[in-house]
């Protein structure tokens, strides 16, 4: 079409040219120059349209297009609520105690009872946040059949795996009253009392409440000291209504917990038999494990599995690092010091690689020194044996006696190494000292690892958030959103849990929260590299955007103007 | 012929030298023609099937066994090799072939899976398990490198539950296998190279050889009869030293022209004078000692070997009976003479260093070594970018009696051969010697081409197979940043059938790897791509719209201010040019 | 798009038509200019080393001390072998390189060309590296006859002593393989061939052993005596078969560690004493340029680049004072540089011209020369197609008006005593569209007004010179395949003929057609046919300037007159373009060649004939199917003017 416009436009124009001779150029009388005749309406019309649709299709399908394809997908996240959780605005972890008392008295004296135990209870109690509920059980030993049962509402069995304590009252004559006896492997605390001591319905306090209350507080002391330092240690939430410990309680628990083991559903631990020569080389370890480990292992079964593997590896030298062993004269042994412990273990040279799957690695290490080298003690206090924080413990094993190291060890030489190793295990894993029951401990164990459990889940998540907001041009796939809602989800069941004192399975749930906390935060695709910066798209861009826009500006303007001038 | 006769005795004797003892090594040394010297370590030790169950690990080491358990791994044979065994010269391979891999990295195993998923996500555990474990790059056998061979190989060990078992192969031809291998190698041992023969393997000496090649084989033993099983871990060293590189010291390892006095020169030459000098060769044997040649002493026994029987005898030399040795060791050692005397076997002292002298000396005989079963060769033929064809080359040396093998291929997928050009010539029959193929097609960035063929090759005739291949062309990411070196293809593998091989290791040859080049970008181009492009695209966007929105109209008729086009524009501004210079 | 609009209503202009002749002209001037300058600073660059992984220069090397009492005793070795057979040659050259415990195998060849049996044998062996994995190899090649005939002695006795040497090291990553060729073109095309497998097997023989890939082959040509002869430069031969280049890096190397490392000054293309002035860079282009152009082997490394081999031959020229130590040396330090190479050389130029053995010019600068000159032809062609589509107007007497140089006139003229008389009120109006007659055409209601030539149709017929055109350039393969088969001794005979039977060609070819077929040679067809195939020309010359530029520059500036000449009817003017075609006939100017450069016509012809059947020389080809046929159109169209 242009070429013909082209041409007839200058023929169009040729006539007055040459009817007049005295106008040479177009331009030197521009009073001659001629408009060009007045644009249809339809054509004008067309034109903008035109124009207009080009904008259209530009604004309305390019632009979205193009950025749709250049940008980078970030799941949607719930941040609020992430950041709520970790603030602890979500959660305040109340640990209600259920505290069953089997009472071999009237109803009403028992409720009575428990009134008063209660009142004194609360009355020391000072961390509101950790409370022991007292309700009455109904006494397994049907022995008087005078003796009617109400089981109500407040009544609970007592084999009931939610009852942290019970308390069973033995009325007695003889000895000092009241006496309590705390059974070492059943969570059962023996109350022996006199009849009298029994408060009457008119009576308020009573010596065996208080008695009682004083015992419960007592038991439960560590727990709630670890509790609140559990709870300091965390977001700032709680710690506002939370009494300070005192300072040495609190450097004490800190030491406990730095070396504490971080908290897993599997740990793997590795037994080790070390010697720099090549004998012994073998161990009856079975059987040693068998009659030293199992039982502890069972014990902990409920909160952690366990697999078990050992090896023996002969020829395994100091580093050179560390100096080496020296002779002491008057104790006629061979010492190390302190400061070399740390580097006792030549992790160079030693394979005590991880063991593979999930879980941390827990290692015990015995160490048979050579003859020559043997007996080797610590220097500072003559020990043998010493504990390494969140790895595991180690053990030299000094075989006096024989006049040649053995080639192999039997279990009963392995019986003091297992000894320190269960020891060590049981300080890794954080075990309180108190009370001497061991099932209360480890329901102790479950309730603090529950709480850390649910605070460092929401740590994690409160990172993630973080994370999402700080850096606005790293991909976020939704597999991260999914468990990021599933963690909350955990979180919230298992908050939940705790406030009305199933523990184990908050402790189940929180466990759940902190690994799909884990899996959300530890995402590969999100650690990735900054995948395509904005400047770099439109450095690559412009050289198409750039004249595409430019033509199209133009004549919008164009147009714009023409419809100003036209009025 | 008697004195290869007697090297089979030597292997036979080698090979049924089983370990009753849980620990068990032995060093044969070899001397080769050219100056070269074969040593080839051999550790074996066994694990109770029990035991290692309950992951209670004596000499087996606990990594390793983790490893296995980890992945459900029930066999395992993992190879390192460097450099290439030169058959014609040296002869039949140690251990026939059995204990070698192909260039780089080769890892087959048969894993225990109910589905082939499972297997597969099972091979991809135990192959980054084992990356980390060996410092090798392991983990980058991948599904586009895996492959499941079907006649090539056989399990070693006795498998209860043959049905589940999966076998899985794979291959790293461009791993370059150093010291950072030989470490975690010689950390599984027991003795860990702090005691017997494993004391000699230093990592210079080693990757200075001309050929090396490490092996680890996992395999389940059972006695006949009775239902004990045990787990039996094999590392294997087989090194090829060249003697004159290997004798250089430590301190000094150039090879420095040698002063003019110390050359040897053949008088007889006419030309011969003091400036000029022909090198003497004398046909002698040279003269060489262990710690010259591994560069360190050889501190005893491992104490955990058997004491008793063949057993105790873990320094084996190779050499004929008139071949003189010296032992210089404080500790006393026993030799023993077997296989007709070609063979000197020592019982090692504990804790006292040996070492052994070989003076040079001239040879009446020399030990006949016998051919291997068969030579192979493979090379690419052709050149350019876009296609080529693969050439092996495999020649049956016997005159007696024919061969069947499997030839195993394992080719990257940007390496599209095409099967129907495969041809099998034999130059002495017409009849084709193809007996069976295996052929599974290559799946764009998802899976290798797997081709094996089943040939018979007859008497003292050359089989020659060819086929042609398209080389596609990558994504601009999938290059390695040394694109324009080439890809390597992983060696092929041959498997000799019969005759058959004389114990559970089989007979084995690979030939050597090949270095394919593809057509490579020039990798700054993109950019300029994409801008060349866009600016193309604009162009032609801003002519049709302005096609589309302009008015046309005569150029005379063109308001000044908005000249039509560029050409009424320049004329425009002509005419006022004119105006002003005419005046008009 | 205004733009096109305007193009397009300049389609008529009448100037268009007259630009033409000035315009391929200008191109010519320019494109040949081009070529000029580039030895300036401004345009040429210094060389420099772009893979950082070679590193010439930076290691120590040892060879020397008794080594070269080694050396003295091999070249007697070889120098006792000069007048040996060729079997008992290999067998002991087979023999020492086995004393180095080395793979040693030997290679067959016997050609037959224009029946001359060209049969001889290659001894090469394989030093595997203890590095390598076998998948890569590089070549050190002393061939036993250099370029000049004369036997390789020092340089073959060099590389059995370093072969000897290379043994001891461990460093090797890649193979490194020793070729004896049996002559310095013919062998080492055999031995490449062979090792792709490219090879005939009634000729070649198959290698018994291969290696790698091959990296970069470096051959050594060193051809003293017995007694040494100690030389001052080393000459660096680049140039591979078809003009194909090896890469630039490789050559940079070489020259950096013998000048800089070793202190050997280094020349390229015979220009032995380089004064780096203007005049000396422009020969050395020129050399080069040539020997490109030519495309013939210049070495035992040329058959390696077409297999995309970087390869280099060195040679020792003048009288000086170093001696084979500092050759032998030179060749350690670029064997361990070449070591170093992680991938193949891709790093630097493929394509470039050197002025000097430190100065290039990448193919950017230089392409537009060749460009240029090939576009020359292409402009006339669409002149003279444009030219074809208008309606043929009576032929005025063209001795009317016509001042000066009536043949570079012709076309323009014709236009303009088209139509004189627009002419003159054409100086009156100042406009850009010309007016022409004007026929108005009237069309319900609405009328406008067209130029008649618009209206006109003038038909082209294509048939017929495009049927010529193929006739010509099959005429050009029958020269092809006799020269390239003919026998020996006959082919200079058989060149006289043709260059006499190819000048009187056009002359019978028009005369023929003119009497048998008057209806064929109508002006019409003629300035189709010449159209045609200039456009052909430059279409190929085009194509071929980026394949091999050289060439391309030499074809198309001797083709240059063929757009220019036209037919024409006076009688003198004829005579005098078909002179000047005469004398750019092809068989004349190679002649003419030959003699400047002053070689031999039949040794020409004779390695011209081995190019075909051995190197797969495709020069040839350009000039039987490219530059012939276009002569032949060019001459034949203006022959046709002779006979009216």
């Amino acid at each position: 079409m242009a070429a013909p416009t082209g041409t007839d436009a200058s023929l169009a124009a040729k006539p007055d040219e040459t009817s007049s001779q005295s106008t040479t150029s177009p331009n030197s009388s521009p009073s001659a120059r001629k408009l060009p005749p007045p644009e249809s309406r339809e054509s004008l019309l067309l034109r903008r349209l035109s124009i207009l649709s080009f904008w259209v299709l530009v604004l309305f399908v390019g632009l979205p297009i193009w950025l749709k394809t250049t940008a980078i997908y970030r799941a949607e996240l719930p941040l609020q609520e992430m950041t709520d959780w970790a603030e602890g605005k979500v959660c305040k972890p109340v640990f209600p105690l259920r505290i069953a008392v089997e009472a071999p008295v009237s109803i009403p004296d028992a409720h009575h009872l428990l009134r008063t135990t209660q009142h004194a209870l609360d009355d020391i109690n000072d961390f509101s946040a950790h409370h022991l509920r007292l309700m009455l059980a109904d006494s397994p030993l049907q022995s008087n059949a005078s003796q009617q049962v109400i089981t109500d509402g407040t009544g609970i069995m007592s084999n009931d795996r939610d009852v942290a304590l019970a308390i069973r009252l033995i009325p007695v004559e003889t000895g000092t009253t009241p006496r309590s006896h705390l059974q070492p492997y059943t969570p059962m605390l023996d109350v022996y009392y006199s009849p009298n001591q029994i408060p009457s319905q008119s009576s308020t306090g009573s010596t065996l409440a208080t008695f009682l209350a004083q015992e419960l507080h007592n038991i439960f002391a560590e727990e709630q000291a670890q509790l609140v330092h559990l709870l300091s240690a965390s977001s700032g939430a709680h710690a506002a209504k939370i009494k300070a410990l005192s300072p040495e309680t609190s450097a004490e628990l800190q030491r406990q917990s730095t070396r504490v083991l971080k908290y897993a559903p599997t740990y793997h631990l590795t037994f080790s038999l070390f010697t720099p020569s090549y004998a012994p080389s073998a161990w009856d370890i079975e059987t040693a494990l068998q009659s030293y480990m199992s039982p502890l292992l069972d014990a902990f079964s409920a909160i952690s599995n366990f697999t078990v593997d050992t090896q023996v590896q002969l020829y395994a030298t100091f580093a050179p690092s560390i100096h080496q062993p020296e002779y002491d004269e008057e104790k006629k042994t061979w010492i190390l010091h302190k400061e070399d412990l740390s580097g006792f273990v030549n992790a160079a040279e030693w394979p005590l690689s991880p063991s593979i799957g999930e879980g941390p690695t827990v290692n015990f290490i015995l160490y048979v020194p050579d003859r020559t080298q043997s007996p080797l003690l610590i220097k500072e206090n003559a020990g043998n044996s010493w504990l390494i924080p969140q790895w595991g413990g180690v053990h030299i094993l000094n075989l006096q006696g024989e006049p040649d190291t053995p080639s192999a060890l039997t279990a009963d030489m392995l019986a003091p190494a297992m000894h320190t190793f269960s020891n060590q295990l049981i300080s890794l894993f954080g075990l309180p000292q108190s009370p001497a029951s061991l099932p209360l401990r480890l329901s102790t164990l479950e309730r603090v690892r529950a709480a850390s459990l649910i605070f460092s889940a929401s740590s994690t998540l409160g990172a993630l958030a973080q994370v999402y907001q700080k850096l606005p041009s790293i991909p976020v796939p939704d597999n991260v959103a999914q468990s990021t809602h599933r963690t909350i989800a955990h979180l919230q069941q298992a908050c939940d849990f705790l406030r009305d004192g199933r523990f184990p399975s908050a402790l189940e749930h929180a466990r759940s929260a902190e690994v799909e906390a884990e899996k959300a935060f530890f995402e590969r695709s999100m650690v990735g590299q900054v995948y395509f910066p904005d400047e770099h798209k439109v450095a690559v861009y412009l050289p198409l955007l750039g004249p595409i826009a430019v033509p199209l500006i133009m004549a919008a303007l164009k147009e714009l103007k023409s419809v100003f001038k036209r009025g | 012929m008697l004195s290869s006769l007697f090297f089979l005795l030597v292997n036979a004797w080698l090979v049924g030298a089983a370990a009753s003892a849980d620990y068990h090594e032995r060093l044969l040394l070899r001397p080769l023609p050219q100056d070269t010297l074969l040593a080839s370590f051999n550790f074996r030790s066994n694990e109770s099937a029990a035991a290692f169950e309950q992951q209670n690990f004596g000499y087996f080491p606990r990594s390793f066994g983790q490893i296995l358990q980890h992945a459900h791994a029930k066999e395992l044979h993992l190879r390192f090799s460097v450099g290439r065994w030169d058959a014609e010269n040296w002869g039949q391979r140690p251990w026939s072939g059995g204990r070698e891999g192909g260039t780089g990295v080769e890892l087959w195993a048969w894993l225990e899976a109910d589905t082939e998923d499972e297997a597969f996500a099972r091979w991809l555990k135990l192959t980054n398990a084992l990356s980390g474990l060996f410092c090798a790059s392991i983990n980058f056998i991948d599904a586009t490198k895996t492959i499941r061979p079907v006649m090539a190989f056989a399990p070693e060990g006795q498998h209860s539950n043959a049905s589940r078992l999966h076998l899985l192969h794979g291959t790293l031809p461009h791993e370059v296998v150093c010291t950072e291998n030989l470490t975690p190698f010689l950390k599984l041992l027991p003795c860990k190279g702090k005691a017997g023969i494993s004391s000699l393997l230093s990592g210079h000496k080693l990757f200075d050889a001309s050929f090396q090649t490490m092996a680890i084989d996992v395999r389940p033993t059972c006695e006949e009869g009775s239902a004990t099983c045990a787990l039996e871990m094999e590392q294997t060293v087989d090194m090829v030293l060249d003697l004159a590189r290997a004798k250089r010291p430590k301190d000094d390892p150039i090879p420095r022209p040698l002063p003019i006095d110390q050359l040897e020169c053949d008088t007889s030459k006419p030309y011969n004078a003091h400036d000029s000098c022909y090198p003497l060769n004398k046909g002698t044997q040279p003269a060489w000692t262990l710690e010259e040649v591994f560069g360190r002493p050889l501190k005893g026994a491992c104490p955990l070997t058997g004491q008793t029987g063949d057993e105790a005898d873990n320094l084996c030399i190779n050499i004929p009976p008139e071949r003189t040795v010296e032992v210089k060791t404080s500790g006393e050692v026993s030799e023993s003479r077997l296989v007709a005397d070609t063979l000197r076997c020592y019982k090692l002292p504990t804790g006292a260093d040996v070492d052994l002298v070989l003076p040079e000396q001239k040879m009446a005989t020399d030990l006949v070594r016998p051919k291997p079963g068969v030579f192979a060769a493979r090379s690419i033929n052709g050149h350019g970018q876009e296609r080529g064809s693969i050439q092996a080359v495999i020649s049956n040396p016997s005159t007696t009696e024919a061969v069947e093998i499997v030839y195993l291929e394992s080719l990257p997928w940007f390496m599209k051969p095409y099967l129907h050009t495969l041809r099998a010539r034999l130059d002495t029959t017409a009849e084709s010697p193809i007996k069976e193929t295996y052929y599974s097609p290559a799946v764009d960035r998802k899976r290798g081409t797997h081709l094996e063929l089943r040939l018979r090759i007859p008497p003292a005739s050359t089989l020659t197979l060819t086929y042609d291949f398209d080389k596609a062309i990558l994504r601009y990411t999938e290059y390695p940043p040394d694109a324009n070196r080439g890809f390597d293809v992983a060696p092929a593998v041959i498997r000799v059938l019969s005759p058959q091989a004389r114990d559970h290791r089989g007979i084995y040859v690979r030939t050597t790897s090949l270095l394919l080049p593809l057509p490579t970008p020039d990798f700054s181009m993109p950019y300029n791509v994409i801008i060349l492009t866009s600016t193309v695209m604009a162009l032609g966007f801003g002519n049709i719209f302005n096609l589309l929105v302009r008015r046309f109209v005569a150029v005379d008729e063109v308001p000044i201010t908005a000249a039509g086009g560029i050409k009424g524009r320049v004329l425009d501004k002509a005419y006022r040019l004119k105006a002003l210079v005419l005046g008009g | 798009m205004a733009l096109f609009t305007s193009i397009l209503a300049l389609r008529h202009d009448k100037r268009i038509l007259r630009l033409p002749p000035y315009l391929s002209a200008l191109c010519v001037i320019i494109g040949i200019g081009w070529l000029l300058v580039l030895p300036l600073d401004e345009y040429s660059r210094r060389t420099y080393i772009s893979e950082n992984a070679i590193l010439p220069g930076q290691v120590h090397t040892y060879f020397g001390g008794s080594e070269h009492n080694v050396f003295r005793a091999y070249r007697h070795e070889v120098h006792g072998l000069i007048d040996k057979g060729v079997a008992e040659r290999s067998e002991r050259l087979s023999a020492i390189f086995h004393e180095q415990n080395l793979k040693v195998a030997t290679q067959h060849y016997n050609y037959t060309v224009s029946n001359r049996t060209i049969a001889n044998e290659n001894v090469y062996a394989i030093l595997q590296g203890p590095r390598a994995d076998a998948t890569e190899a590089i070549v050190l090649i002393g061939a036993w006859k250099n370029m000049a005939d004369e036997v390789n002695n020092s340089g073959v006795a060099l590389v059995l002593t370093l072969a000897r040497y290379f043994k001891r090291w461990s460093l090797w990553s890649k193979d490194i393989i020793f070729l004896i060729p049996g002559d310095s073109t013919i062998g080492p095309q055999a031995w490449v061939d062979a090792y792709h497998d490219g090879h005939d097997e009634r000729y070649v023989e198959s290698l018994k052993i291969k290696s790698g890939a091959l990296q970069a082959a470096v051959a050594v040509d060193y051809p003293a005596g017995p007694w040494g002869h100690r030389y001052d430069k080393l000459h660096v031969v680049y140039d591979g078969i078809n003009g194909q280049l090896p890469n630039l890096d490789l050559f940079n190397t070489a020259v950096h560690i013998s000048s800089s490392q070793m202190g050997v000054g280094s020349v390229i293309q015979r220009m032995w004493d380089h004064k780096d002035t203007y005049k000396d860079r422009l020969q050395t282009m020129l050399r080069g340029m040539l020997s490109q152009g030519l495309g013939h082997a210049t070495g035992p490394h040329s058959s390696f680049i077409p297999y995309h081999v970087d390869a280099i031959t060195l040679v020792t020229v003048g009288n000086g004072y170093h001696d084979e130590i500092t050759l032998g040396k030179t060749l350690e330090s670029l064997f361990r540089s070449l070591n170093n190479l992680l991938e193949h050389l891709h790093q630097s130029f493929f394509f470039y011209l050197l002025l000097q053995h430190k100065r290039f010019v990448s193919i950017g600068t230089y392409l537009p020369s060749a460009m240029l000159i090939a576009i020359n032809f292409s402009i006339t062609a669409m002149a003279l197609w444009v030219k074809s589509g208008r309606s043929p107007e009576p032929i005025a007497n063209p001795a009317s008006t016509q001042p000066k140089n009536p043949a570079f006139k012709t076309p323009a003229e014709k236009q303009k005593d088209a139509k004189t008389a627009e002419e003159e009120d054409e100086k009156k109006e100042k406009k850009d569209a010309p007016p022409r007659p004007t026929t108005l055409i009237e069309k319900n209601g609405s009328q406008s007004i067209h130029p008649t030539a618009s209206t006109q149709i003038s038909e082209r017929t294509l048939l017929t010179p495009l049927l010529l055109l193929l006739t010509a350039h099959t005429i050009g393969l029958l020269p092809l395949y006799t020269f390239n088969n003919w026998h020996a001794p006959a082919l200079p005979a058989l060149y006289i003929t043709t260059a006499n039977l190819t000048t009187l060609l056009p002359l019978i070819i028009s005369f023929l057609l003119f009497w048998n077929f008057p209806t064929i040679l109508t002006p019409h067809t003629l300035c189709l046919l010449q159209s045609f195939s200039l456009l052909l020309l430059g279409m190929f010359l085009a194509a071929l300037a980026t394949l091999n530029f050289s060439l391309s520059v030499i074809v198309g500036s001797v083709c240059v007159p063929l757009s220019f000449v036209r037919r024409t009817r006076h009688v003198g003017l004829t005579a005098a373009q078909m002179l000047g075609l005469a004398l750019l006939n092809p068989c004349m100017v190679v002649q003419m060649g030959t003699k400047l450069l002053g070689v031999s016509l039949a040794q020409v012809l004779v390695q011209g004939a081995v190019g075909w059947h051995v190197w797969g020389l495709w020069t040839q080809v350009v000039v039987w199917l490219v530059w012939f046929p276009a002569w032949l159109v060019g001459a034949v169209v203006v022959a046709s003017g002779m006979w009216e």
